[in-house]
């Protein structure tokens, strides 16, 4: 008998191919975007100009400032909103709660930015509304643009989340929990703030950290409707791709900053969760009951205005799709001309965006399944680096990413060169969206018995066959479910992607936002609406495919 | 202060669906009291609505002299322990034990001093600044136990308690509770579907079935003296045979099909001559005999200190549909270990057997107690 050597086995081929990958395509333009951050622009010799640059000028450190401060009132507004709503759902009977659910899970799952443009529909300078409300009455609304209108459209974006998670964690406290603090002596109200808030604190710190970041890291919301306030990922991509000059390593020098802030955020939340952290399982689970008399009123006044404010912004995009246009201009009437009009101008880029998304989607697949079989059944040092590593683009905005892979691939003595091509906007979306698929394809494998696989194995299978033919099997449900959330962010991005496209590679959501920019309002609207109907029917595949209304990110 | 509970024609209703028709139970200071039945039989839903977790829809339920049916359950001065142990997993095991002292605006050092008797008391003072999260289920029930005591309670309420544990813990945990309980002397109502743990804790147990008390009495007399055959075969085993009371010149025998007479002592005077019984004879009430109800071994068990035989008699003598007729044969003075195959003679304990109506619902001994006063 000869020796085989354990390390060529299959499942080490596949350690170090996908840890090749990641250097190349993570690690190496991370390393560079910092790199870059101190280099000097033209001689490219190491200075920390840049940093002095951007802190000794008002004109740049305004944006970070504007960043902190829109997101934490954001971070705090959503949790006002989601952690009541949560406790008032879980706590409370309330009239239509299923369609209320799907509601809000759907306002979520939308891109950041198609909100941010209904609004501008509705209370912008040329705004249905605002028209409406000066037409008739004479009545000036306050301006949609800036830190106001942001807040609005983040905090109604980005409440959903802390609902979700709120709600999660309530599903897991034992009512005996509560009937135990009662029986100690305790009232309703007291009862809310030391047992039931302390429970779900853990889970409301990581929900908002999610908020924090998503709202730090958008790009769209701020540069439809932020005008003058300046923030950091605005900043960066003028600086970045802007006409007037812009530096690409002083972008890098913000955009390294921009990681470390939220790295920092995102080490904090794990040390704390993880000194605070304790797990919850319900035997029995609180039921609703129902509230009497104003209490009642109350709660039903504040759950449904919610939810249409949150719901508002995709109508009024559907409507406007229908409505008849001149040039640039809404007249009277419907039409599907906004449509036939797409069809003309920017059927590639829906094109491109299914195309684009089904191979990154089949990448992320495989992908997403091989690291968690490798992180959960073949542990060791390489995995866990694999799976660690797998989580970075977590803290990574997705403008960041884009200008990283710009920088790491388009030319000048790197590796090869991506500028420009599909393929760096696969990859990009591959890197961003990756995590959902890994994270439930890891959560399933968890339930499945490594016997399963072992059984097939001592039948007579290779690994690999074991794998193909019983575990990956079984794995399906949980890859799906996953799958089908990464799809949605994937037809839905626009950070990085607006970073990285070029004339033959838009997307839909750039198409978007560059039919915004230039007023072309109602093909933006007719795109829209396709995304946000393909966003609708995924979503329900996912409810129907989950078998629950689950969506935890 | 612990105190009395009177419980008066009680109803319960969930909706149209009647759950306690009308029960009444009085429970003594200091005593503790185990509602034991299946599970469905309405004893949890009685200790919710001495807890207020609970409405009543009839009667009332006293603590003293004082009525509590509207009094809400934050008010009631109670101590529950629940099956879940329902421990607040975001605070420590001491800071679980101060929870109900810190919301009585105890002063700090009285506080502390309670705190520290009662972790000491149930031996959890070395985890006392862990999480919950880290202990084991024992563990945990014995903070949950502490938390309830140490507001001194008028009452404590305890929701099958044992029923998360495994055999070995339940039985160590089954003493502590025993013991504290008996130290702190505190009124205990105590629901457990485990008719053993019921015998052994118990001061006092009502065994429920559908809602409705079938019997009140200490472990000793319930076991021994059944009010009814639901009680015979729901505590301990009863083999159910039938028979026919013959009543003459002063004697009463029981007449088993078979043919075999035996005369008996224990019965009431209500028995009438030709009455057709159940009987029920536990299998340790069984022995040897040359004369007696004759049987086939069907399987036997051994079990070091005694031996358990199953068995099969002759048509028409058994109850039909019983899980098992069953022998346990002493081994502490024998040496003859039977076969299965074999054929064997037993002879009930006259003194021991427990007589019931045709119907099962009454038994016809005349040392019965139906519902025992304490």
């Amino acid at each position: 008998m000869s020796k085989r050597k354990p390390q060529f086995d299959f499942w080490t081929i596949v350690t170090i191919g996908i840890l090749a990958v990641f250097a190349l395509f993570l690690i190496y333009p991370l390393i560079s975007l910092f790199v870059d951050g101190f280099l000097e622009e033209g001689t490219g010799a190491f200075t920390m100009a840049n940093f002095t640059k951007f802190f000794g000028k008002k004109f740049y450190y305004r944006s970070l400032l504007n960043s902190l401060k829109l997101t934490v009132c954001v971070t705090i507004c959503s949790l006002l909103i989601g952690v009541p709503l949560a406790y008032i759902m879980s706590f409370f009977k309330i009239r239509g709660k299923g369609i209320i659910e799907i509601l809000i899970i759907i306002s979520m799952m939308s891109p950041n930015f198609i909100g941010a443009y209904s609004w501008i529909l509705l209370l912008g300078r040329s705004g249905v509304v605002t028209q409406f409300l000066s037409n008739t009455f004479g009545i000036k609304m306050p301006s949609i643009y800036g830190f106001g209108g942001m807040l609005l459209v983040f905090t109604l974006k980005l409440y959903p989340f802390i609902y979700m998670y709120v709600s999660g964690a309530l599903k897991k406290v034992d009512v005996a929990v509560c009937e135990a603090a009662e029986s100690l002596g305790c009232n309703a109200i007291r009862k809310v703030f030391t047992v039931v808030m302390p429970l779900v604190t853990p889970t409301a710190i990581a929900s908002a950290l999610l908020v924090f970041m998503n709202c730090m890291a958008d790009f769209g919301t701020p540069a439809l409707i932020g005008e003058g306030y300046d923030v950091l990922p605005t900043k960066i991509y003028i600086e970045f791709v802007g006409e007037s000059g812009g530096s690409a390593y002083f972008a890098s020098a913000m955009a390294s900053l921009m990681v470390v802030i939220t790295a920092v955020l995102f080490l904090l939340q794990k040390w704390y969760v993880n000194k605070k952290s304790f797990t919850m399982s319900a035997m029995r689970p609180i039921l609703p009951t129902r509230a009497k008399g104003a209490k009642n009123v109350v709660m039903h006044v504040f759950t449904y205005l919610l939810v249409i404010l949150s719901v508002v912004p995709h109508l009024v995009i559907i409507w406007t799709s229908l409505r008849k246009t001149e040039v640039q201009y809404f007249v009277d009437g419907y039409s599907f001309e906004s449509y036939t009009k797409i069809f003309d101008t920017a059927f590639s880029s829906i094109q491109n965006t299914y195309l684009y998304c089904i191979i990154a989607l089949a990448i992320i697949i495989i992908l997403g399944m091989l690291i968690a079989y490798l992180s959960v059944r073949k542990k060791s040092m390489l995995t866990s680096a694999i799976d660690t590593i797998a989580m970075f683009p977590y803290i990574i905005p997705g403008s960041v990413l884009g200008i990283t892979l710009l920088l790491a691939f388009n030319g000048k003595g790197d590796p090869m060169v991506l500028s420009g091509t599909a393929a760096i906007m696969i990859i990009s979306l591959v890197i961003r969206r990756l995590a959902y698929t890994l994270r439930s394809s890891s959560a399933i494998l968890y339930q499945i018995s490594p016997s399963v696989e072992e059984a097939a194995i001592s039948l007579g299978d290779s690994p690999l066959k074991a794998f193909v033919k019983v575990t990956a099997k079984l794995m399906l449900p949980g890859v799906i479910s996953g799958a089908i959330l990464s799809w949605i962010t994937l037809i839905n991005e626009l950070s990085s992607s607006v970073m990285l496209y070029t004339a033959n590679t838009r997307t839909m959501s750039v198409a978007i936002y560059n039919e915004v920019i230039r007023a072309s309002y109602g093909t933006a609207a007719a795109l829209a609406t396709i995304l946000t109907l393909t966003t609708v029917l995924s979503l329900f595949l996912f409810f129907k495919i989950s078998g629950s209304k689950d969506v935890t990110m | 202060m612990s105190v009395s509970i009177t419980i008066d024609h009680v109803v319960k209703k969930f909706g149209e669906n009647i759950i306690i028709p009308d029960l009444t139970a009085n429970i003594k200071n200091g005593e503790l009291f185990t509602l034991l039945g299946p599970s469905g039989c309405g004893k949890t839903t009685l200790l919710r609505m001495i807890a207020g977790f609970n409405s009543i829809e009839g009667g009332t339920i006293a603590f003293g002299d004082q009525v509590i049916n509207d009094v809400p359950a934050y008010k009631r001065n109670i101590g529950m322990v629940f099956q879940s142990y329902a421990i607040f997993p975001h605070l420590t095991v001491r800071r679980n034990v101060e929870y109900g002292l810190r919301l009585r605006n105890i002063p700090k050092d009285e506080m502390k001093k309670r705190t520290d008797e009662m972790l000491a008391l149930v031996h959890i003072d070395e985890y006392q600044d862990r999480l919950p999260e880290r202990l084991s289920g024992g563990q945990q029930q014995r903070v949950a136990l502490a938390r309830a005591i140490v507001i001194h309670p008028q009452v404590l309420l305890m929701d099958e308690p044992l029923s998360n544990l495994d055999a070995k813990l339940r039985i160590e945990m089954r003493s502590v509770i025993h013991d504290i309980q008996r130290q702190v002397g505190i009124t205990t109502v105590y629901v457990t579907h485990d008719q053993e743990e019921a015998l052994a804790i118990s001061d006092r147990i009502a065994v429920m079935n559908k809602g409705v008390i079938q019997q009140i009495g200490t472990p000793h007399h319930i076991y021994s003296r059944p009010a009814n055959v639901f009680v015979a075969t729901f505590i301990g085993h009863s083999n159910l045979f039938y028979a026919t009371l013959s009543k003459k010149d002063g004697r009463t025998e029981l007449c088993f099909p078979s043919g075999y007479r035996l005369p008996m002592t224990t019965l009431s005077d209500e028995c009438t001559d030709g009455q057709k019984v159940v009987v029920g004879v536990r299998p340790e009430e069984f022995s040897v005999a040359s004369e007696g109800l004759t049987c086939e071994v069907l399987n036997r068990t051994f079990l070091g200190r005694y031996s358990n035989y199953f068995l099969r008699f002759a048509d028409g003598m058994c109850v039909p549909d019983q899980p098992s007729i069953e022998f346990s044969q002493d081994l502490g003075h024998t040496q003859t270990l039977y076969q299965p195959g074999e054929s064997l003679t037993l002879r009930p304990n006259p003194d021991k057997i427990n007589v019931f109506t045709a119907d099962m619902e009454k038994s016809l001994l005349k040392d019965v107690i139906r519902y025992e006063q304490a």
